[in-house]
């Protein structure tokens, strides 16, 4: 079994990194962490009252939960699990922990579709996954199209309001 | 009484009686603890009274007389007697005091007594030697009882009159919170005539509360009340719509088949023709009949495991049959691996008859343009999408869909009563489903139908 990690900013459209993934890894049983990372707090009440946390799996859209449920229906025999996780830490040094600590086999980025920093307190993701030198799956989304995802959604690119665009990393090369 | 006032003077009557309660057990207990503080105080004076009378010789009257002068207040009316006790009889000698014998028999056999006569104070102290006893008594009116117990008194009254005020307010304020959520369903509910039964109670999202309960319970009942009156109001209209088609064709061939004399083959075709919508003709009434009869008594309605897609199937081989030129595709990309993910608990005519009001209004205002269905199923839910490219529904109109009767005003070309929607609807509703519409002028519709998985 391996353990893909996927940066998602609970879009739809991020969630095509899944079938990438499947495309890609599918001959073994997947374990999928559906990723995104949090600036951490440096307020004492946040730290000491750490149930907050939980909080910003509220703020995950109906619409994002239902979608990634459907792919994992989809391909169950394919997909053993798929889980949500946040994380807190804006350096390579603890994203480089996390992943030795989560034993992740790969990581997934898409090349056309940009992330949206759609948390208060969400963080670039692909930069700070680059100084980890940890090797990067970076696949592009139009050489596979297996299922169009965004056919179940009621939701449009639009309805979800980021803070602010991480940077494509295309042009940032 | 209205419960809300109940509820107040119930609160208010338990508080009073706990505070009456408490007032009274304090008053019973400082009232004793008083009476034993002043016997204390008499019982010092008895004492020293005996030793001053009696060991004059050993010590000299001077040094009581001074303790007694420093350290002992003279008490309002105090009086002090000595009376001797009759050795022989073991008696009182005399009894100057208004006090009963008991008094004098119990200071002989214990030592000590004690009498109150309203507020004066007896105490007796025994004193002597095997020779010559004598009873000391000391009598004093305690006022400082009178006065402090009178004090504790009006506080205690005091404090139980705004007690009570207090609480009833409280409990005025109390009762009108819990009641609140009810007034206000109550309000909501008065404003839903029968003609206006598309309303429905709020429900909050996050409600799991008995109110929420209830708004549900209530709406679910107006849902079932809704449909069995437009079905009511709109049988008839349906009806004779549903049956005027085939009529119309069997009317039509038949003229042209006497308009003149033909021959066996053209004849052949249009008893063809006619015995072919006949049946259809037989078949929209049999449909019609198990509408009015399963529909909406809630007695007939019967709610069994069902495969979604095979619904799914059935409607398309049903609108096939309506309009043969349709273009509805059922997209299957999504579809889950696991079987026990696409059963649904739910009346299968109900169902089919919702799915195809919908796919035949897609069909219908798209002028048969591809549909397309997508079926999914998350954790919980089997999800149907169908999406058209047709005329959609103008962004200020999308509130009033469900409203039975209502037409969008880009419309006008297309046959249509507006009750297939609302109908629609109501089925998902019953199923405990959701519908929802999303929608762009001039570029299509999306609506999505959520219905719980069947749990097995």
């Amino acid at each position: 079994m391996k353990h893909l990690l996927i940066p998602t900013d609970f879009s739809i459209q991020s969630l095509n990194a899944v079938y990438a993934a499947i495309a890609k890894y599918g001959d073994t049983q997947l374990k999928i962490t559906l990723f995104h990372l949090l600036a951490p707090s440096h307020d004492i009440t946040d730290i000491l009252f750490a149930y907050k946390r939980s909080r910003p799996h509220h703020a995950i859209s109906e619409n994002f939960k239902e979608a990634y449920q459907i792919l994992q229906n989809r391909y169950t025999s394919r997909i053993h699990s798929i889980t949500v996780k946040f994380g807190y830490g804006n350096t390579a040094a603890y994203l480089k922990n996390l992943l030795e600590g989560e034993k992740v086999d790969h990581v997934i980025f898409m090349t056309d579709s940009v992330l949206q920093l759609s948390m208060a307190k969400s963080i670039e993701m692909l930069p700070l996954f680059r100084k980890t030198s940890f090797p990067l799956d970076v696949i592009s989304a139009k050489s596979k199209k297996e299922v169009d995802i965004s056919a179940i959604s009621m939701m449009n690119r639009n309805e979800i309001k980021p803070f602010k665009t991480e940077k494509s990393y295309v042009t940032e090369k | 009484m209205k419960i809300q006032h109940r509820t107040a003077l119930i609160f208010a009557t338990l508080t009073i009686s706990i505070v009456l309660l408490v007032s009274m057990v304090e008053y019973y207990f400082v009232n004793q603890n008083t009476f034993e503080d002043f016997y204390k105080r008499l019982e010092i004076r008895a004492i020293i009274a005996a030793k001053t009378e009696f060991e004059k010789a050993a010590m000299g009257t001077s040094a009581y007389e001074e303790i007694r002068k420093l350290h002992l207040e003279t008490l309002p009316n105090e009086k002090e007697y000595i009376i001797p006790v009759d050795p022989t009889t073991n008696q009182p000698g005399s009894n100057p005091l208004k006090v009963n014998d008991n008094f004098f028999k119990e200071a002989i056999s214990t030592g000590k007594a004690r009498y109150r006569d309203n507020s004066t104070f007896y105490l007796g102290h025994l004193y002597g030697d095997d020779t010559r006893k004598y009873i000391v008594v000391i009598s004093a009116k305690n006022e400082f009882i009178d006065a402090f117990l009178y004090n504790f008194r009006t506080t205690i009254i005091i404090s139980i009159i705004s007690t009570s005020l207090v609480s009833l307010l409280i409990g005025l304020w109390f009762s009108n919170i819990v009641m609140k959520p009810i007034r206000s369903v109550t309000q909501k509910m008065q404003d839903i005539s029968a003609s206006q039964l598309h309303l429905r109670l709020p429900t909050p999202e996050i409600g799991r509360d008995e109110i929420a309960n209830l708004a549900k319970t209530f709406n679910n009942m107006l849902d079932r009340l809704e449909s069995a009156f437009e079905t009511q109001k709109n049988f008839i209209s349906n009806a004779s719509h549903e049956l005027n088609t085939p009529l119309t064709t069997i009317i039509g061939e038949s003229e042209y088949a006497l308009s003149k004399p033909r021959n066996m083959d053209e004849y052949a075709g249009s008893l063809h023709v006619i015995l072919s919508e006949a049946e259809r003709l037989r078949k929209i009434t049999g449909s019609l009949l198990h509408l009015a009869q399963t529909g909406y008594n809630g007695k007939n309605q019967e709610f069994k495991q069902l495969r979604i897609d095979e619904v799914l199937f059935i409607v398309k081989e049903n609108v096939d049959n309506i309009i043969p030129e349709n273009n509805v595709y059922i997209n299957l990309t999504l579809i889950p691996e696991d079987q026990t993910k696409l059963l649904v608990k739910g009346n299968q005519q109900l169902l089919e008859l919702a799915l195809a009001n919908i796919v035949l209004n897609a069909c219908k205002y798209s002028r048969n343009q591809p549909v397309q269905i997508t079926l999914a199923a998350s954790h919980q839910k089997v999800i149907l999408i169908i999406e058209d490219h047709g005329i959609g529904i103008p962004k200020n109109e999308i509130a009033y869909i469900y409203e039975p009767f209502f037409r969008a005003s880009n419309t006008g070309s297309f046959n249509g009563y507006g009750i297939g929607l609302p109908l629609s609807r109501n089925i998902i509703r019953m199923h405990n489903g959701e519908l929802e519409v999303t929608s762009q002028e001039n570029v299509g519709t999306k609506i999505k139908i959520t219905l719980p998985l069947y749990v097995l």
